[in-house]
């Protein structure tokens, strides 16, 4: 390193204050935007609780062949929906989960898996390499989670599906853990998984005032779409998350950094003083 | 007494045991009292009052409705205390819908429009009800 005056030293110092002072602000208003979509998570659980319980009085006693959302294929194609963040600056949220996405496509390579991207991060990085992509979507995270497009794509993959275009659909999305830790989870979304238990006996004394098998499938519809819906709302607060700690990391490294530099700065100056004493010092001697 | 729960996506709306309800569906408002058959129907937008009470009610919008002897399960996109409705909100809703619905072209589009002005409409007739 080539030895830095005082004054550069400072500028340098600086230069790190002003980083810090970003980095403070990014992690309040993370802390804050955190606080919101976790609020969000927490109060849409009753729904989708509600509904899933719903969904399983209801499939327990449908016979599988007559919806061809639950038919049952041999997997060669396959459509992957992945979950990303629209902005970077978030830790190893994003690389974490397209590395995911990655090893699912390895295990996959002897199938033809399409990609549906959501979120800027991961559209930018598969459309820059050789991927099928079926579609992608920037600027989802915006304001609040937009539900519009957790149905859209819902339904452009119930449609391949039904469709015959692919035989399977996977979703992965990071989701909070606990309060404190997020991971990239994969689940599938296509053909319906049956909700475990729940056999009530007396499903069969139902009433259906409208036609059942519409009925039916506007409830495996809306479950989808909230399913989707979901998944967006717990990578959006875990985003959030991973955000406000990155940037809590970094305000961290920026103090500690400051502390360094403030203690080289004060030792140059100390050198730079003393430089000076033995000048004048030599120079009175010589006067003599 | 019967359990009545009405859930939207932004969390839990209403939760109480009551003598009766009165929900809105697709063919019609329907009274349930406690022991009721199971029936499993569509929401229509409309007021859910409790207790024959009208000024006792919840304004809903689409959804589903589970009804067992013991509870009745309303899964509705949006639900507001009478009080909370904002018709000024609900008028320019309606107007919106009925601006579009005259330029509207596929069957979609119609659809969508339709469904905003029979919400609109409902939740202004709602309010009306109730005053």
């Amino acid at each position: 390193m080539p030895k830095l005056s005082p004054r550069d030293i400072r500028r340098k110092i600086q230069g790190i204050k002003n980083t810090r002072r970003i980095t403070n602000a990014m992690k309040v208003v993370s802390a804050a935007k955190l606080r919101r979509a976790q609020e969000l998570l927490y109060s849409s659980r009753p729904y989708s609780d509600k509904l899933y319980e719903l969904v399983r009085d209801l499939i327990a006693h449908i016979d599988r062949e007559t919806l061809p959302l639950l038919k049952e294929k041999e997997e060669r194609k396959i459509d992957l929906i992945l979950v990303t963040a629209d902005r970077g600056l978030a830790g190893a949220f994003n690389s974490n989960i397209i590395r995911e996405a990655e090893k699912f496509l390895e295990e996959r390579r002897d199938k033809k898996v399409s990609l549906i991207l959501i979120g800027r991060k991961g559209y930018q990085y598969f459309s820059k390499r050789n991927y099928p992509i079926v579609k992608g979507y920037d600027e989802v995270f915006r304001k609040e989670v937009n539900f519009g497009i957790a149905r859209e794509v819902s339904e452009i993959v119930r449609e391949r599906f039904v469709g015959e275009e692919v035989d399977a659909v996977y979703l992965m999305n990071n989701e909070m853990i606990t309060r404190a830790s997020y991971k990239p989870i994969t689940r599938k979304f296509l053909p319906f998984e049956l909700p475990e238990g729940g056999s009530r006996e007396d499903y069969s004394v139902y009433n259906f005032e409208v036609e059942e098998e519409d009925f039916i499938k506007r409830i495996l519809n809306l479950y989808l779409n909230y399913q989707l819906y979901r998944a967006m709302v717990e990578s959006n607060a875990a985003e959030h998350f991973a955000r406000m700690v990155a940037m809590d990391n970094a305000t961290k490294n920026a103090d500690d950094l400051v502390k360094q530099w403030t203690l080289i700065f004060n030792k140059a100056r100390q050198e730079s003083i003393t430089l000076e004493l033995i000048d004048i010092v030599g120079a009175a001697e010589a006067m003599k | 007494m019967i359990k009545v729960e009405i859930v939207t996506p932004q969390g839990l709306a209403f939760s109480k045991e009551v003598n009766s309800v009165n929900i809105p569906t697709v063919e019609g408002e329907i009274g349930v009292l406690p022991k009721h058959m199971y029936l499993m129907t569509l929401l229509k937008p409309g007021l859910v009052y409790f207790d024959g009470d009208e000024k006792k009610g919840m304004a809903v919008t689409y959804g589903v409705v589970d009804v067992t002897p013991e509870k009745v399960l309303i899964l509705a996109e949006e639900a507001y205390e009478v009080g909370e409705i904002d018709v000024g909100k609900a008028k320019e809703e309606f107007e919106t819908a009925m601006r579009k619905l005259a330029t509207a072209q596929t069957m979609e589009e119609i659809k969508e429009w339709e469904k905003m002005k029979e919400k609109a409409q409902a939740l202004i007739e709602v309010v009306e009800r109730v005053r």
